[in-house]
């Protein structure tokens, strides 16, 4: 039996995670600006934010998966920390649901997503990839409701223990106890609501008193904002801010509500308990209403002093420094009314993210500050993230019925976000490679050089994709040219430094020589895409003088 | 990183660097090497001291380079050793201006035809 229940609990954790992080990738993809406008709708008013958060609790019947939504939904730009604060606080008022009704069958809402999902596969719309973030996403909560489910089912087998029911009662016994246990056990169970269904289960059939299940209760919506908050300990950057947020406002709203009870104990003035009771002689109902005060408090807290957290929860998860890059500049939403203007910002956009493009072999001088610090995988992410907003954009401004010259300018720009992305990743690839020691002294030198020459290659073609100027232009192309000898001869030149080369060693080299050519020909190809008309001009800086109006 | 400026005859001048052509050495000699860049048609670079040449150096080379063309001029780059030769071959700075290892062919090769 303990064994069936720590395997549930284990598996439901599991499927959490994989939860989670199919949520965090899947929201990141979703992230268009339609669906932001769509947000931006349902949370536009406090009353439709608390509206959304009860009804979201009430479903999910967890404030851990309402975070974990919330803080995806945050990662990925959709929504901002002060629209996530209120639904996250009222979500823990929907939670309430399940210990009001004490039994809640979250997993047919579980079995619909993974139906739904399922058929989906069935049709093929996985593959569609307009669609594929879309169930991939609803999969994914799925899993993460269904982990939560497997979890919650395990803590309730060890309801059924006679031997925790002693240590429960026992331990329940002394006040500063039962708030521990039920901290304890919430932290157990990712789940408030779970404990306060046991503690409604011991009260019911007198093993524990009104008075210690309430404790119990209170101490319960501690361990549960903890538990959110270690859930999400792996998370880093300014999403995170939610979940210490909901430790926060849990913390102090139960802190209000345990002053209250301590003064009405000792004191025998009238306060939460007797206000309870007054309300129902139900012991079931009055420990559900306990809970339910313990969120009422939450939600309190936040209106009272929500806004006022920040400081401190910017000190507490301070934003990283890509979050800030990652966020488009000099596009804006509306300026797909301004199809001409919009053009040119989508130049400057895609302009940043090419810039990018030297830091991965640790050249910053000519970034701006925040970007100087960025390691490799947050160089891509940094790339793919404003990359991907760049290119729904211009699909978006494709749908407006802008006049032909648009149309074609949006349809050139996409042609080149595209080129752009896979430059990213074919150079953070061969970073990746070259960062990696060698042991031949031939190849380490390649290595060096590589880096070098690279770097120069990206920083020139940097300048001209930034300034458009078309001599620039026509010099990426030059240094561009299709020249295979070059590597042939780099191939040639490590061999014959280095004469035992290994297997492995020859791996690595045409490796990173393929990667070099393929990046050079992806320079080439999106000098061709800056301007088709640079294709005929030399600019030859040995035999003749550049034009001065290409 | 050092630089010296000769005029030689027919209106070449030799910038001969020394030193590693790093990011602090580029930036050191960023705006003399520039300014004299601005003021010559015929310019000639003398890596022969260079012990080293990152990216950014090579970037200072090309924008040198560019603004010589770009008044009608020219520029060759003398006598890199062969560490320093191979990073400007695999930036293919080879393929927009020439690396001479004597200084005949260089100035040869920036002198107005």
């Amino acid at each position: 039996m303990i064994l069936d229940a720590l395997i549930s609990m284990l598996a439901g954790l599991g499927l959490f995670f994989i939860g989670v992080k199919g949520l965090g990738t899947n929201m990141g993809q979703l992230a268009g600006r339609n669906l932001r406008q769509w947000v931006a709708r349902s949370t536009g008013s406090y009353a439709r934010s608390a509206l959304v958060g009860i009804v979201s609790g009430a479903l999910t019947q967890s404030a851990n998966a309402i975070t974990i939504i919330l803080m995806s939904l945050a990662a990925a730009d959709l929504m901002t920390l002060p629209q996530g604060m209120p639904i996250l606080a009222w979500a823990n008022i929907g939670t309430s649901a399940l210990v009001v009704l004490a039994a809640v069958d979250m997993h047919l809402l579980v079995y619909a997503l993974v139906g739904v999902t399922g058929f989906c596969f069935y049709l093929n719309l996985d593959r569609s990839a307009r669609w594929r973030p879309v169930i991939s996403a609803i999969l994914a909560l799925g899993l993460l409701l269904l982990g939560l489910e497997l979890m919650r089912r395990g803590a309730e087998e060890f309801r059924d223990f006679t031997w925790l029911r002693e240590f429960f009662r026992e331990t329940a016994q002394w006040q500063i106890a039962a708030l521990l246990v039920g901290a304890l056990l919430a932290m157990i169970a990712q789940s408030a609501a779970t404990v306060s269904v046991l503690a409604i289960a011991l009260a019911t059939t007198q093993l524990l008193t009104f008075e210690q299940a309430m404790l119990t209760t209170f101490g319960a919506s501690i361990g549960s904002g903890f538990s959110t908050y270690l859930t999400t300990a792996k998370i880093r950057g300014s999403s995170r801010q939610l979940a210490v947020f909901q430790v926060i406002i849990k913390t102090l709203g139960v802190g209000i509500l345990i002053p209250l009870y301590f003064i009405e104990h000792y004191t025998g003035t009238p306060l939460i308990a007797a206000g309870i009771k007054a309300l129902t002689q139900n012991t079931a109902q009055q420990i559900a209403l306990a809970y339910l005060a313990c969120q009422v408090a939450a939600v309190l807290t936040q209106v009272a002093i929500g806004t006022r957290l920040q400081p401190l929860l910017d000190r507490l998860a301070p934003p990283l420094a890509q979050e800030g890059l990652a966020r488009p500049r000099y596009l804006y939403d509306q300026a797909i009314d301004s199809p001409e203007i919009a053009l040119t910002l989508v130049d400057r956009e895609q302009a940043r993210i090419f810039a990018l493009l030297p830091l991965y072999f640790g050249v910053n001088e000519w970034l701006e500050d925040e970007a100087r610090s960025l390691d490799r995988p947050a160089i891509l992410t940094v790339a793919q993230g404003l990359g991907r907003y760049v290119g729904e954009f211009l699909g978006d401004l494709g749908d407006t019925g802008a006049d032909r010259s648009v149309l074609e300018g949006a349809t050139d720009r996409l042609a080149r976000n595209s080129l752009l992305l896979s430059t990213h990743e074919s150079v953070a690839a061969l970073a990746d490679q070259l960062s990696q020691p060698f042991e031949s002294a031939a190849l380490t030198t390649l290595a060096g050089n590589l880096c070098e020459g690279l770097g120069a290659l990206l920083l020139t073609a940097a300048d001209a994709v930034r300034t458009l100027d078309p001599v620039d232009i026509a010099l990426m192309r030059q240094l561009t040219a299709d020249r295979d000898s070059v590597v042939d001869s780099m191939r040639r030149s490590a061999m014959d430094a280095d004469q035992g080369l290994g297997a492995a060693d020859h791996r690595h080299l045409y490796s990173i020589t393929s990667l070099f050519e393929l990046i050079v020909w992806m320079l080439r190809r999106y000098s061709g895409l800056l301007a088709p008309q640079v294709e005929t001009v030399t600019v030859d800086l040995i035999a003749q003088p550049v034009p001065s109006a290409l | 990183m050092e630089m010296a400026i000769e005029d030689l005859a027919g209106g070449v001048t030799l910038t001969t660097l020394h030193g590693r052509l790093d990011v602090e050495g580029a930036g050191k000699i960023d705006l003399k090497f520039n300014a004299t860049a601005g003021a010559r048609k015929a310019l000639i670079v003398d890596l022969s001291d260079v012990s080293f040449i990152a990216s950014m150096g090579m970037r200072l080379l090309l924008i040198a380079g560019r603004t010589v063309a770009a008044k009608g001029g020219k520029m060759a780059l003398l006598a890199p050793t062969s560490d320093v030769d191979a990073v400007l071959r695999t930036a293919r700075i080879d393929g927009v201006m020439p690396i001479c290892t004597e200084r005949a062919a260089a100035i040869a090769a920036v002198s107005p035809t």
